[in-house]
């Protein structure tokens, strides 16, 4: 199948140190892919790269076979970004924020007036409408930047710990969304350190560390490559952090 | 050991820097010359005013309302910082020194005002009374600042009553009583003014009695006054210089901001007109900067005698207000949004320019219909023109190259 995102020997980081060291992974239409790693890891900034915050030094990252280089506008408009801290405009109301991403990504009108109504239902956030950031709390604030991503439906999500901060209802109607966006063929890359859910809801994994990618694939291509049988995604973890330090 | 007699010297000092470092901007730059231009002008203004003025001008009662409503002005600034809700709370008891000090500072501070509205009503009050001694003057000024001091003091107690309703309450009765004693002190009625001054005291006892029940002092808000007394100083210099911890608060602006929603047609081509133009309305001071200006540019036009002087006025606020508003374009720079939307930079210098050029079309018109009012028609079409000629400089010329 024609992959969505591909990140090809990826070396990248801040000015004079590297971060990541050849990294190489891709996530294709109709998958929800995990990228594991402890904190320091290079999670972070391998998305930073995929979203074009940063530039590779070495390497390229492509979705739908366009480069951030050569054509910016249409390598973003494929995109929605979940930050793992949310960043609102103190000066717009929910509503605001929906619209003004709903004019940024060129979604037609019609649709915007159709699709914002039930994501408000979905997340228990109509009467908070035309409430300013400044009155909400961490987890509706969370709320918004999900909402805005799920609004425009996109090829690619890129999300960075979308569940911190969310009450429970919350994390199912994301879950929930995820999983219909992934049925009607949108990719997901999606960082996260709460493994038992990653391991229920990811198509694939991807294992990063020191800022190289120490393992991928299914669970149960991480099992056989572990020789770890019936192994959680958790212990799976534990065992390679501790070979690691073996080394 | 913690010592609050040192933190306060401490907070004092740094808040006197603080003042000064921004002081120097203020009285360095081309507004202070403007500042000074319209105070001596105010004071001549003030000058052949009080020559023409009538027997029959209330003056007296002027004087009286002035002098009162400075005995209950006493804004408190504590020099608290954010953290000290954290930090500093568990040394309240010890904490009484550093408050006491900084009351004495606020009253200290206050005094200035004092001599300066006395100096400043001192003719007024010579217009009612032509025939007094200055002692009696300086005797009045001496009584406004006892009862001054006596008010500050029932402000600091009453902070521990979180009752607002109460609060107001005890501030508008404490401000009749000692209005009414500067009143009879003023009329020479002795005996009424002592009475007043008893009952005052009586209330002032009453309050301490009372507020004396409740301790703990009101950290938080404590806090955010002085928070808003500072933002209102960096709000003043960032007509000068650029402030950079200025943090905004927000104006929601109910009913015209939805309005002004609705008038950006939907599209990508508008995204950052939409985000520019409601920033503008409701991010701290954009908006009520430019309404100032726009106000006090149009006054000025109406008082200043000399007609050039009349247009160089208009120019020189036009110019002001599309200055003070470039900020507005970077004001998101810290949005990661901002780089990711898919739109074109081009559109957002385009929109920002456009915001500009049609706030200014606004400015220009009003101050062109200041002229037609005056019946300066032909002087009304010369302003026009320079006008627009300086906002199409100013933006092509200067702005472009800011916003790059």
């Amino acid at each position: 199948m024609e992959s969505l995102l591909r990140v090809d020997d990826l070396v990248g980081g801040y000015t004079h140190k590297n971060v990541l060291h050849g990294v190489s992974f891709e996530v294709r239409h109709r998958e929800i892919v995990g990228l594991i790693g402890l904190n320091g890891a290079g999670k972070s900034t391998t998305i930073k790269h995929v979203i074009g915050l940063m530039q590779a030094k070495q390497g390229t990252i492509t979705i739908h076979d366009d480069t951030f280089a050569k054509n910016p506008t249409k390598y973003r408009e494929c995109m929605a970004y979940i930050p793992e801290v949310p960043i609102l405009y103190d000066e717009l109301t929910l509503y605001e924020h929906l619209e003004l991403t709903a004019m940024a990504y060129d979604l037609p009108e019609e649709l915007f007036k159709k699709r914002y109504p039930k994501l408000l239902k979905e997340f228990h956030m109509e009467k908070q409408l035309h409430w300013f950031p400044v009155h909400f709390s961490k987890g509706m604030r969370q709320k918004v930047m999900i909402m805005c991503a799920f609004l425009i439906q996109p090829d690619l999500y890129v999300v960075d710990e979308p569940f911190v901060g969310l009450d429970p209802l919350g994390i199912q109607s994301y879950l929930q969304l995820m999983n219909d966006m992934r049925d009607q063929g949108a990719g997901i890359l999606m960082s996260t350190h709460i493994l038992a859910t990653a391991q229920q809801y990811c198509d694939r994994f991807i294992i990063i560390h020191e800022g190289s990618i120490r393992a991928q694939g299914t669970l149960q291509e991480l099992r056989d490559s572990f020789e770890m049988k019936d192994a959680s995604l958790d212990e799976l973890y534990i065992q390679l952090t501790k070979e690691d330090s073996n080394v | 050991m913690f010592n609050a007699a040192e933190l306060f010297k401490e907070r004092l000092s740094a808040h006197v820097k603080e003042l000064s470092r921004y002081g120097r901007y203020i009285f360095n730059g081309h507004m202070a010359i403007l500042l000074l231009f319209l105070i001596s002008a105010l004071a001549v203004f003030y000058q052949q005013w009080l020559a023409g003025l009538s027997s029959s001008f209330p003056s007296e009662w002027i004087v009286i309302g002035m002098f009162g409503l400075l005995t209950v002005y006493n804004p408190l600034q504590t020099l608290l910082k954010e953290a000290d809700i954290v930090f500093l709370i568990a040394a309240e008891e010890k904490m009484r020194a550093y408050f006491r000090s900084t009351i004495l500072y606020n009253f200290v501070i206050q005094l200035y005002i004092v001599i300066l509205a006395g100096a400043a009503l001192g003719p007024l009050y010579f217009h009612a009374f032509p025939t007094r001694n200055g002692w009696v003057y300086i005797a009045t000024i001496v009584l406004l600042i006892v009862f001054k001091a006596w008010n500050l003091a029932a402000k600091w107690w009453m902070y521990t009553i979180r009752d607002h309703s109460l609060r107001i309450l005890d501030a508008f009765i404490r401000f009749l009583l000692s209005t009414s004693v500067i009143m009879f002190f003023m009329q020479e009625h002795m005996m009424y003014a002592a009475i007043v001054t008893f009952i005052y005291l009586g209330l002032f006892i009453y309050i301490y009695r009372f507020s004396h029940k409740n301790v703990g002092i009101p950290w938080d808000e404590l806090i955010q006054q002085d928070h808003h007394r500072m933002n209102s100083f960096y709000r003043f210099a960032n007509l000068f210089t650029d402030v950079p911890h200025l943090r905004n608060k927000l104006k929601q602006r109910k009913w015209i901001a939805p309005l002004v929603r609705k008038y950006i047609p939907y599209g990508r081509k508008h995204t950052f007109s939409y985000l520019f133009r409601l920033s503008f309305l409701r991010s701290g001071d954009y908006a009520s900067m430019y309404i100032r200006l726009v106000i006090i540019g149009a006054i000025l036009i109406i008082l200043v005698p000399n007609m050039w002087l009349k247009g160089i006025f208009g120019l020189l606020f036009i110019y002001m207000s599309m200055f003070q508003l470039i900020p507005l374009y970077k004001h998101h720079r810290t949005m990661i949004w901002l780089d990711l939307y898919p739109v074109e930079v081009v559109d957002k210098r385009r929109a920002f320019q456009a915001l500009i050029s049609r706030i200014t079309w606004i400015q220009i018109a009003v101050f062109t219909l200041t002229f037609v009012s005056l019946q300066l028609f032909m002087f009304a079409g010369i302003f026009l023109i320079s006008a627009i000629v300086f906002m199409y400089l100013f933006s092509f010329a200067y702005m472009r190259r800011k916003l790059t």
